[in-house]
């Protein structure tokens, strides 16, 4: 009985460590981020049609997980001229989600993120087709559509990196991968484009964000 | 993460945003018909006409179907600046002249193809003769292939 004790004993004892190592705690500061896209304002220097001004804000909730609010502005203008057609469309959209950071907490230290990020997505806009014209049997015909706002709702995946490039200052990037859950606008006047989803005469719809990001520590 | 892969991400990244915005060419039909199908009076089997002679009253001149052969279906455009349609239709040797009444509405195609009009029929179709008869099966009038209307004759 008392071999049996000193063996269980000494089987703890070398557990101990393994449970020490275990509690080794490596301060992490949670923070705050208040982030901008660049990506945005850079394309409509290519395409000055296409104007978008948006960021976010996210607050650490543990070492792993952030809460995310995201918030911007879209106007996009666009002609086709092989079916010729005037297409204007603005409106301002929220997305609400929470990232995970896929690096260990001892990895990540509150400077480095690579995960990935869940939204809910709702987007207020207004279209328009100011013209469109078309050609059958009886020769040209003509028509426009007036402005009129809707509401859409999409869900949507961004996978991204961002690293701490100064103190308190981080840059990244991340995918996004946006899927359409209703665009509000019914069957027959799709939205060519919705702010903040992109072409919702599909269900999917990728893009790019590319951030300046302030951080701010508020918790160790 | 080291900087090279972070470039090749980035590269791959662009090729999906890229690759989503080239404009891509219309694939789809542009305009709205009513697609009629021809069927037997009496046992209402469905006919194929050995002539089909169809053009718009007063544009003689442009025929959409010239005695046509081997039809068992015809494509009627409508025009959207009017709210009736009235075209001459002959059928082997059975003329008639037939008239829509409709009202349109705006149709996003696609972003690639365009607005096209649709159309609602509001009143059954009138037409001249006994035989031909008509009658309307489906009464929105868009670019999907949907019987609208059947002739009997």
């Amino acid at each position: 009985m008392k071999k049996t004790y000193a063996y269980s004993i000494s089987l703890l004892l070398l557990l101990i460590p393994a449970f020490l190592k275990g509690q080794d705690t490596i301060p992490v500061p949670m923070n705050i981020k208040v982030a901008g896209d660049i990506f945005g304002p850079l394309y409509s220097i290519y395409d000055n049609k296409n104007r978008t001004l948006e960021g976010f804000i996210s607050v650490d909730i543990d070492t792993g997980k952030s809460v995310v609010l995201e918030g911007g502005y879209l106007s996009y203008e666009y002609r086709q001229n092989n079916f010729y057609y005037d297409y204007l469309s603005h409106g301002a959209f929220i997305q609400a989600g929470i990232d995970f950071n896929l690096l260990k907490p001892g990895t990540a230290l509150g400077k480095y993120y690579a995960g990935i990020g869940l939204r809910y997505g709702l987007s207020i806009f207004t279209q328009q087709v100011p013209s469109f014209s078309g050609v059958n049997y009886f020769g040209t015909y003509t028509g426009s559509v007036s402005s009129k706002s809707f509401t859409a709702h999409f869900l949507e995946i961004c996978p991204g990196i961002r690293t701490e490039l100064f103190s308190h200052f981080e840059i990244g990037w991340s995918i996004r991968l946006r899927f359409l859950v209703h665009s509000g606008t019914g069957n027959d006047m799709k939205a060519i484009y919705v702010p903040g989803f992109g072409n919702a005469t599909k269900v999917f719809s990728p893009g790019i964000n590319y951030y300046l990001l302030i951080s701010i520590p508020y918790k160790k | 993460m080291k900087f090279r892969e972070i470039i090749t991400c980035l590269a791959v990244a662009s090729l999906i945003i890229l690759g989503s915005c080239t404009p891509q060419p219309c694939y789809q039909i542009t305009n709205a018909t009513v697609k009629a199908d021809f069927f037997q009076t009496g046992t209402g089997k469905s006919l194929i006409a050995d002539s089909v002679t169809l053009f718009g009253i007063g544009m003689d001149t442009s025929r959409i179907y010239s005695q046509a052969t081997g039809l068992h279906v015809i494509n009627i455009p409508l025009n959207p600046s009017s709210d009736s349609s009235s075209f001459y239709l002959k059928i082997n040797n059975i003329t008639d002249t037939v008239t829509f009444y409709y009202s349109s509405y705006t149709h996003l195609v696609s972003k690639e193809c365009g607005y096209t009009y649709y159309f609602i029929l509001t009143r059954p179709v009138k037409h001249d003769k006994v035989l031909p008869d008509y009658n309307t099966i489906n009464a929105v009038i868009s670019t999907v292939n949907e019987e609208n209307v059947r002739i009997f004759y």
